[in-house]
């Protein structure tokens, strides 16, 4: 179809269809409620739509010009309001009064006013039709014939029905089920597609795999056309020295999922291939474990997990660590034993495979690292397993520095595993699950005296040395029940002293302010001053680094309060208005606060805490001292 | 489970900073808007890869970063390729700020990912969403794109899959009309485009040669075609084509 100022082309293709309507903000035709325009063009014939040249509106509009294109087998058919529909073909025009209309008004005329002229050699009649849906038929200018809004008169012998145009429709619609069915594209539409691939495939190879290929995602032009079953693919297998044979016998694996053949073809067996053939596979071996791969998609609810990435990471950490016999009988272990529950994916996703390099480059030897996985295997199998694993991701790092024996590592790993049954059962969401690998099994289930906690972290932090992931996971024990503020303040302090000037820890500080306000919160019931006192590291770095003027202004504030003699719990209720004012204030605000809007902002707070006038007064005081760096 | 911390202070304060952290990127900014005049165009691709070298050289000169969290993003580089995993939501250093615009998987609901052909930097294939409208150079292509759309990046084909009643405030431009340039796929429902052109429901292709109506309604100035079937596909110009069947 071409679009121009002028005029509109509506040109079919030999075994192609056009459907248009013209809506009311058409710029060709006059259509207004309840006036129906449709045009339908095919197989070849087409209709040139000219715009009207008249001085006015209603000229422009009744001088709209259409013709119509005649071809071989084509036909066009222009539905008129309820005037009717005029079938062109190369040779003749039929007026078919169809009960298409639906918005037909009885007594009311929706027909649309424009001239219909034909290039066939076979025509030369005119169709005039007037906005009240009266049709003149014109020959070199003349009227020959008129026909009323009811299609009563002279000229032309209306049909009730155009039996073969729905016969033909009928027919084409069982062929296209047929075709569906039969997941089967016709030798013709082969022929068509085959070009670009003869330099690959012959003409019958190339016909069975797009078949075969059909079969698995049913036949459309688009799989076709977006097929990972490509130019780019076999180039890429000829490179590879393989060739038809191979692409067959992938295409024929049993349980290859519909959704996921492009992706397999385009990625894993081009990709991978080449790591597999690395690690020792032959293209038998290989196709076997794509095989067993989809003999288990069930266990994978988002079976594309598999094949993108973690049947690669298993293979390739596998490598140095087992043989390839080994890592394949473990692979096969692994896939009968997974479950189909959802959690499945997630085991695949959280470091599962990836554990194995990590362990084997610790000293594991092989034997401990089959039996690992298999006890993992044997004994976990639901959410504690997905769990369990992520976990393990973390403890892979810690074990890293343990320097301890591999037997004792494996004890402490089962350990975890057990631990970790209890805990996440429970369905808490709120866990960051990679800061609590060891922190709430290992110990808070095993140690139920905090200070034993503490201790036993510490000697654990002395013997795996400086790892913030276990850092990490000792700070949630801030969060966890049974720890009063008091001991949350030692035990920070504790890994503050232990980390030193850690940069990943000064960094995770930096991005974590609520650990920092959680210390404050924590130290509010000391005092606010000890607070700092103890930890000035901890309070300096996040203030320094963030460089933000306006939290140095909060904190002036806040340490004027403490040090103005409010009682606990006044500062504990300033501590809470204070976030709540500042709520309304812009950044550019308060970072931008003067000595007097400084006084303000102290009382507003300090009213809305509930003070006195007297406590509020000698707040603001120091809060502006200190802005003015006099304190 | 407990927490010493007071989770709606948390909240106020974890706003206070957000609110800080906006200004302070708004100031950062300014003097580079203010003092760039020459603008390179970089594909979408080259973005990417230019922003994680840049990364990955800060990494191992032991640069401090602006922010170490890259988790929930995950880079796997091979000879031939960059694969990008947006996997979870997470805090993304500055350098890699470009990133910050495509849901993750754990939003998205779908794998979240694009694959750089290290070749040339271009996105052979990928599939993301973004929260909000944006324009992105794709090859020879300038796409805007939606809020919260979907984009599928796969042979060539630019595949957008937006909310219902999104507008698209500019088509696609081809930068170099000497080039080839992919196909920009839409698909969704109540899409209006310039011009008092809509997508009622179905999926276009945009292209050099115009809209490409695979299926559904298009409204294209008052015309409505109709595209139930593959074979009644119409293609919308306002070009000389020269494989043209119709009168040009």
């Amino acid at each position: 179809m071409k679009y121009t100022d002028e005029k509109l082309e509506l040109f079919s293709s030999e075994e192609g269809r056009i459907n248009m309507k013209f809506l009311g903000d058409s710029e060709f035709f006059d259509v207004e409620f309840p006036d129906n325009l449709f045009m339908e063009v095919q197989e070849g014939d087409g209709l040139e739509i000219i715009k009207g040249s008249g001085d006015n509106y209603v000229e422009l509009f009744r001088e709209t010009e259409v013709i119509h294109h005649s071809s071989e087998n084509g036909e066009t058919r222009i539905s008129n309001g309820n005037l009717g529909t005029f079938v062109y073909t190369k040779d003749n025009v039929e007026i078919v009064k169809e009960s298409l209309e639906p918005l037909a008004i009885e007594g009311i005329t929706n027909a649309v006013p424009m001239k219909i002229s034909s290039d066939s050699e076979l025509m030369d009649l005119v169709v005039d039709i007037n906005e009240f849906g009266e049709v003149d038929f014109l020959k070199e200018g003349e009227v020959v014939g008129h026909l009323n809004e009811n299609l009563e008169g002279k000229l032309g012998e209306i049909k009730k029905d155009n039996k073969e145009v729905i016969e033909e429709k009928e027919k084409r619609a069982f062929e296209a089920e047929s075709s569906f069915e039969s997941y089967k594209f016709s030798e013709e539409y082969l022929v068509e597609n085959y070009i670009g691939f003869e330099d690959y495939l012959s003409k019958e190879e190339y016909f069975t795999l797009t078949n075969k290929y059909a079969e698995l995602i049913g036949p459309t032009e688009e799989s076709i056309y977006l097929s990972g079953f490509n130019r780019y693919f076999l180039e890429e297998l000829e490179k590879k020295g393989l060739d038809y044979s191979f692409v067959e016998k992938v295409l024929s694996l049993e349980g290859i999922p519909s959704s996921q053949v492009n992706s397999f073809l385009s990625d894993f067996a081009l990709r991978d291939l080449d790591n597999l053939r690395g690690l020792g596979y032959s293209d038998e071996e290989v196709l076997e474990i794509f095989g067993i791969a989809f003999d288990n998609k069930n266990s994978f609810s988002d079976f594309e997990v598999f094949p993108k990435r973690e049947i690669l990471d298993f293979f390739k950490n596998s490598e140095g660590v087992l043989s390839a016999e080994e890592s394949f009988s473990l692979f096969k272990i692994s896939m009968e034993n997974l479950d189909a529950s959802e959690n499945s994916k997630l085991i695949i996703q959280k470091g599962f495979f990836n554990e194995l390099g990590e362990l084997g480059s610790k000293g594991f030897s092989k034997e401990y690292s089959l039996d690992l996985f298999e006890y993992l295997l044997e004994n976990s199998n639901s959410e504690d397993l997905v769990f369990s694993l992520k976990g393990l991701d973390k403890l892979s790092g810690s074990v890293n520095s343990l320097g301890i024996s591999e037997k004792e590592s494996l004890e402490i790993v089962k350990l975890f595993i057990e631990g970790s049954k209890g805990e996440f059962s429970k369905g808490e969401k709120s866990y960051d699950l990679s800061n609590v690998p060891f922190t709430l099994d290992l110990f808070s289930d095993h140690f139920s005296n905090p200070e034993q906690v503490i201790d036993k972290s510490f000697v654990f932090l002395e013997e795996t040395g400086s790892n913030f992931g276990m850092v990490r996971a000792f700070i949630s024990l801030l969060g966890n029940e049974g720890y009063d503020s008091k001991e949350s303040m030692v035990f920070v302090d504790a890994i503050n002293e232990y980390m030193g000037d850690n940069s990943e820890y000064t960094n995770y500080l930096k991005e974590n302010p609520e650990f920092v306000y959680s210390y404050l919160h924590a130290g509010s019931k000391l005092s606010f001053e000890e607070a700092l006192e103890k930890n000035p590291r901890l309070i300096e770095s996040q203030l320094k680094d963030i460089k933000i003027d306006a939290f140095q202004n909060v904190r002036s504030f806040l340490l004027s309060a403490e040090e103005s003699g409010l009682s606990q719990g006044e500062i504990q209720n300033l501590f809470d208005k204070t976030f709540e004012v500042l709520d309304g204030y812009t950044p550019e605000e308060l970072a931008n606060l003067n000595g007097l809007q400084s006084l303000i902002l102290a009382n507003k707070i300090s009213k809305k805490a509930g003070l006195s006038k007297g406590k509020a007064l000698k707040i603001g005081n120091l809060f502006s001292r200190k802005l003015n760096g006099k304190d | 489970m407990m927490r010493c911390l007071n989770s709606d202070l948390q909240m106020k304060f974890k706003k206070f900073i957000g609110l800080f952290g906006m200004f302070l990127l708004v100031i950062s900014l300014f003097p580079l808007v203010a003092s760039e005049e020459v603008v390179e165009i970089k594909t979408f691709g080259e973005e990417i890869v230019d922003a994680y070298r840049l990364y990955e050289l800060l990494n191992q000169q032991g640069i401090p970063l602006d922010s170490i969290l890259v988790e929930g993003v995950q880079f796997y580089e091979s000879s031939d390729f960059l694969d990008v995993y947006f996997l979870t939501e997470s805090l993304l250093p500055n350098e890699l700020g470009i990133l910050s615009n495509i849901q993750p998987a754990s939003v998205s609901n779908h794998t979240s990912y694009v694959k750089i052909n290290l070749s040339n930097n271009e996105i052979t294939e990928g599939d993301f969403s973004i929260y909000s409208a944006d324009q992105f150079i794709f090859g020879n292509n300038k796409v805007y794109v939606p809020d919260n759309s979907r984009v599928i990046f796969k042979n060539g084909i630019v595949d957008l899959k937006v909310g219902a009643g999104s507008n698209f405030e500019q088509l696609p431009e081809i930068l170099d009309v000497g080039k080839f340039s992919s196909k920009i796929r839409v698909e969704g429902e109540g899409i209006t485009f310039p011009d008092g052109i809509e997508l009622v429901e179905g999926k276009v292709d945009l292209s050099a040669n115009g809209f490409e109506v695979l299926e559904g309604d298009f409204n294209y100035k008052g015309n409505l075609i109709s595209v139930g079937e593959d074979f009644e596909q119409v293609l919308v110009t306002t070009n000389d084509l020269e494989d043209y069947a119709g009168i040009g």
